[in-house]
């Protein structure tokens, strides 16, 4: 009885954690992506997978997804660690790029925050007109498959389809990598 | 290699695949998943990177919202002749119209439903606003707590609002007229010899000609950083300062111009990148421009000694995290949580 309870607990942590973390982790992968660092994000693909090997061999694991996103910001909080005891006093990794190319990241940074923006923009543009529509009705609107079935006049098993299309096509079109 | 680049298309299918289908997974598919995983670091990294596609969507643009809107029209156009084959068609086709906003429902609606009374307050309300209108005209946008937003004006001049501000655009003939109500914006101003570009912060009148400032209205004053061209700070049509690239002045509250100085440009615009830096200012200020950012956790910093502690870094906005992190390495300081707050005071050794 104990042991269920703990572990009804330990999901909920679980979740607060996703939730705390893939922000975090999204902005690393953008931030190591963006700057064409492709070594990183497999670096750190590969030790987040070790990782999941190795703890694994214990209880079993209710929520994969929470689980991975625990290991990976774990992963990226010590990857910015080293990065930081290397230059004695704190910095974020921007500083490094800064250090390198200060005319690069600093000549233009409204024309960069647009072009940001713009970048996703355009990737999104690539898609299907149905595939954006069921992606940013899902994402930003936030509507269940049913909602969005019923407003774009397809079935909810399409919709699933679609989604999967067009954030496979979306990842594709951001990296390439 | 084309076998590998289909590989590399198929997995990241199968990644996306597994990203709409665990919210609702069993345990078997949960398994099911953890066993893809387990099978290839490419597997781990291609979920990475589609989750972090996803909540990149956040990133893009309000015109996202208004494309989706047209989008949502197009696409309405193209289905309808689909749903006539339907068994109920005339249901369906009003939910839709339901789904797809007031505005055009209300356009259907015969106008004998309205009462005399309604339209009587209607021509109020349209009188009002109207008057309204003419006291405050022009167009307002906003920014809430970590948002940044850009905007492409009316005359191609840009604008970028940082979190917490408040500007309202009056566009006329003979000016192109900017209240900056509160909080802090960029400008890079498009030439027009015709129509000055003047901001104004309720203490100063800046006013640019083809150019690109910062402007931060604080509480206690105003800061004005030039970073292109030249621009004119004045507090009345006497008094003005004028400020050259690389330069800065601060405007008190009652209007009073200090002389200019020379500006830390790179800290001045530093937030356009969402970005933080401190050469060496009080930990209590740091947690002030953090606090202004993120809506939690609130970083309290107690004692004198904590507050007056000299820090320099550049920090990401939008992650307090790394600065409590950090400042937890730090010997003297001691960090606490407390719901949504972290507390900082200086540690007895």
């Amino acid at each position: 009885m104990e042991r269920s309870e703990q572990a009804a607990r330990s999901t909920t942590v679980e979740e607060t954690v996703w939730r705390q973390y893939a922000r975090w982790l999204q902005r690393y992968l953008t931030r190591c992506l963006r700057h064409h660092d492709a070594t990183n994000a497999h670096d750190l693909a590969q030790e987040v997978y070790l990782r999941l090997l190795r703890v694994d061999k214990g209880e079993p694991v209710r929520n994969y997804q929470a689980y991975l996103y625990r290991i990976a910001s774990h992963v990226v909080y010590e990857f910015k660690l080293r990065a930081r005891r290397e230059i004695v006093s704190f910095d974020s990794e921007a500083v490094e790029n800064w250090d390198a190319h200060p005319s690069s990241t600093s000549a233009d940074p409204l024309g960069d925050h647009v072009s940001a923006e713009r970048q996703i923009e355009r990737a999104l543009a690539q898609l299907r007109p149905l595939e954006r529509a069921v992606l940013l009705l899902h994402k930003r609107e936030g509507l269940e498959y049913s909602e969005i079935a019923q407003q774009l006049g397809i079935s909810a098993n399409m919709v699933h389809k679609h989604l999967t299309r067009a954030l496979a096509a979306l990842r594709a079109a951001r990296w390439d990598l | 290699m084309k076998g590998e680049q289909s590989d590399n298309s198929s997995i990241t299918q199968r990644a996306s695949e597994w990203f709409f289908t665990l919210p609702k997974a069993s345990a078997d598919e949960q398994a099911a998943f953890g066993a893809w995983l387990k099978e290839s670091p490419r597997h781990v990294e291609e979920f990475l990177l589609v989750s972090a596609a996803y909540r990149e969507l956040e990133h893009a643009s309000a015109e996202t919202s208004a494309e989706l809107e047209s989008l949502r029209g197009e696409l309405r156009a193209r289905v309808v002749p689909l749903a006539r084959h339907s068994s109920s068609p005339t249901t369906d086709s009003s939910k839709r119209a339901d789904a797809l906003g007031a505005r055009a429902k209300f356009a259907t609606r015969p106008m004998s439903r309205l009462s005399s009374a309604a339209i009587l307050l209607g021509v109020t309300i349209a009188i009002g606003w109207w008057v309204y209108g003419k006291f405050l005209s022009g167009e307002t946008y906003a920014t809430a707590t970590g948002e940044l937003r850009s905007l492409e004006l009316k005359d191609g001049s840009l604008v970028q609002l940082n979190t917490r501000s408040q500007v309202k655009v009056d566009f006329s003939a003979a000016a192109r007229d900017i209240q900056l109500v509160s909080g802090e914006a960029a400008f890079k101003v498009a030439h027009d010899s015709t129509r000055p570009f003047r901001v104004h912060t309720g203490s100063a009148v800046i006013q640019a000609i083809g150019t690109e400032f910062n402007v931060y209205r604080r509480a206690t004053d105003t800061v004005v950083s030039v970073l292109e061209g030249t621009v004119r700070v004045s507090n009345a049509p006497e008094h003005n300062q004028v400020l050259r690239a690389g330069q800065e002045i601060h405007v008190a509250t009652n209007g009073a111009l200090a002389q200019p100085e020379k500006s830390d440009i790179a800290k001045a615009t530093a937030w356009r990148q969402r970005r933080l830096v401190f050469h060496g200012d009080s930990l209590a200020e740091v947690a002030a421009e953090f606090n202004r950012y993120n809506r939690t956790p609130q970083i309290r910093v107690q004692g004198e000694l904590a507050r007056s502690k000299p820090l320099a870094g550049i920090f990401d906005a939008n992650d307090p995290e790394s600065l409590v992190q950090f400042l937890a390495g730090v010997d003297d300081l001691k960090t606490e949580r407390e719901a949504d707050e972290v507390i900082i005071s200086g540690r007895e050794r």
